[in-house]
């Protein structure tokens, strides 16, 4: 299915389905999180209809579709991100989402090389729990997985910003907005280890086991 | 429902050996006789045994599951080559505990789906007799392999061809309660690399919300001391025991009005029949305290699995007697019970 088929069945599907499920995902995860300070949003949002239709257009280096089905394929129809304060939390939560999610990938999204600046947080993509699928959901439309991001309030902000600034199709960024970008990651990440040690000295919160980029 | 190919392996438990090779397994004819019959009969019905649902797991970034992958390349392509794989990793994921074991593995059309049933029959030994010639004849044999045996094991698994199929099935499983987690592990975790669909602490915690919601609900004397008395007990459940809301309901004796109670709350009521292993840290943090109101206004509050080592209880008629003793650490004035 591809075009104005494709087009209108997601907005179907979006309208009927994910976005009452993203809703549903958001208690699922407050419900879990109870208890757990520091926390804060969580939110959950059904892919837009643009960004869909430009995902499952994308191609492979060869020229064929990468999405084959973009429906059973792009697992981020249903992204939801829990935000926390500091790097700490953001541990807490992923030990969260192990006790009471199905996962079938985990991820700290930190660039390729070390030379390199973003800063993204931890990626998780999950089984759509059954406490969210109503009895009467038609289960065939209704997505397996869903993917969840836990990132500090730093990590969140610069992701935020950079992915509004920097992935402009059609406009690629000069090599001073490069290094522009690279220098926010860096004040982004310098803000989030500072938090870290003083969340650890005035606090008392353990320090983070490994780096999250 | 058709049964397109059905192969087999007998499988030796080489958990410590897993270096041994497997036997030749082979392709059965699926002939209208006694076994074939019985074979057919095992995957038709599948869809109805296996009831319990799991999922691969999956650990770190590659979303790949050795088990999966090896089912996919089955359901691709099916060969006794592709069958061979599944059946090696039984062998080497069984323990002597578990024994010699017969392994079918069938793929069929299910509607317009694919289903794969893997089963397992353990070896026993037993005692023919024969009658013909007029004469009773009677000889032991060694490998007997029995269908309705207290272990006998089952999966299935539904290809619908799309890129996320396979990562989730249905189980059956006879041992999945035995004492030994070795016994009840192997066949889920150790072979299938799965785990029930449901964690330990989302189903634990789905259980203690609706106890905790029906006994705060419920204006019934006898449903709340019903229900406060199994989650007392629940504590001395096994680590790691596999059941269910429903099933929980029932080893605990619980009415059919207090069961009833308890699984009006389960939403979506489907998850009354979902299975998870119990986790007592879980189900504590839900019910930590327990609590009584009495006609005379006392509110009595303790640990929920210490309650009546904290009270000591004596009744007369419908008056009820509650004594503590112990020092005064906190005192507090509430707004709300």
């Amino acid at each position: 299915m591809r075009g104005n088929g494709l087009r209108e069945e997601y907005a179907q599907r979006r309208a009927q389905i994910l976005e009452p499920l993203a809703t549903r995902l958001v208690e699922h995860l407050q419900g879990n999180l109870e208890g757990i300070g520091r926390i804060d949003r969580v939110s959950a949002r059904a892919k837009g209809v643009d960004r869909f239709l430009a995902k499952a257009a994308k191609a492979l280096e060869d020229g064929g579709a990468k999405y084959e089905h973009p429906f059973e394929q792009i697992q981020d129809l249903i992204g939801a991100r829990i935000i926390v304060f500091y790097k700490q939390d953001v541990d807490v939560v992923a030990e969260m989402v192990e006790r009471y999610y199905r996962r079938i990938e985990r991820k700290d999204l930190i660039p390729e090389s070390e030379a390199e600046f973003g800063y993204f947080g931890k990626h998780f993509i999950l089984a759509v729990p059954q406490d969210a699928v109503d009895d009467e959901a038609d289960r065939d439309k209704t997505p397996k997985f869903f993917e969840l991001q836990v990132k500090t309030l730093f990590q969140h902000a610069w992701s935020e910003a950079s992915h509004d600034l920097a992935y402009k199709p059609g406009e690629p960024l000069s090599p001073l907005n490069k290094r522009q970008v690279a220098f926010t990651a860096a004040q982004a990440w310098g803000a989030d280890q500072m938090f870290e040690q003083l969340h650890t000295e005035l606090n008392g919160a353990p320090e983070v086991r490994a780096s999250t980029g | 429902m058709a049964l397109q190919a059905i192969y087999s392996f007998l499988t030796f438990p080489k958990k410590t050996q897993p270096e041994d090779p497997l036997r030749p397994g082979a392709s059965l004819p699926i002939a209208d006789d006694k076994l074939g019959r019985m074979l057919k009969g095992l995957f038709e019905s599948a869809h109805s045994d296996c009831v319990v649902p799991i999922m691969f797991v999956s650990d770190g970034e590659a979303q790949e599951n050795a088990t999966r992958g090896e089912l996919l390349a089955f359901v691709h392509c099916h060969s006794l080559a592709t069958a061979t794989p599944l059946a090696l990793r039984l062998q080497r994921a069984t323990s002597g505990q578990s024994g010699m074991g017969l392994l079918f593995i069938g793929i069929g059309q299910d509607g317009e789906q694919t289903r794969v049933v893997i089963s397992r029959f353990p070896a026993d030994e037993g005692v023919v007799a024969d009658t013909t010639h007029a004469q009773l004849s009677v000889q032991f044999v060694e490998q007997v392999f029995l269908k309705s045996a207290f272990s006998y094991k089952a999966a299935t698994y539904v290809a619908t061809g799309r890129p996320d199929q396979l990562w989730a099935g249905h189980i059956v499983d006879r041992q999945i309660n035995a004492p030994s987690k070795v016994v009840a592990d192997y066949w889920i975790s150790d072979f299938l690399l799965s785990e029930f669909e449901t964690t330990p602490a989302a189903g634990t915690k789905r259980l203690a919300v609706a106890l905790r919601d029906a006994i705060s609900s419920s204006t019934s004397v006898e449903i709340k001391r019903e229900i406060a008395a199994a989650a007392q007990l629940a504590g001395n459940l096994p680590r790691r025991r596999a059941l269910t809301i429903a099933g929980f309901c029932d080893e605990f004796h619980f009415s059919p009005e207090t069961k009833q109670a308890v699984l009006s709350k389960v939403r979506p009521p489907r998850l009354a029949n979902e299975r998870f292993r119990f986790d007592a840290d879980e189900f504590t943090r839900h019910i930590a305290y327990k609590q009584i109101e009495l006609s005379n206004g006392a509110l009595l509050t303790a640990p929920a699995d210490r309650f009546d080592e904290v009270f000591m209880e004596t009744h007369r008629r419908d008056e009820h007697t509650f004594t503590t003793t112990g020092a005064i650490v906190d005192e507090r004035l509430k707004r709300s019970k």
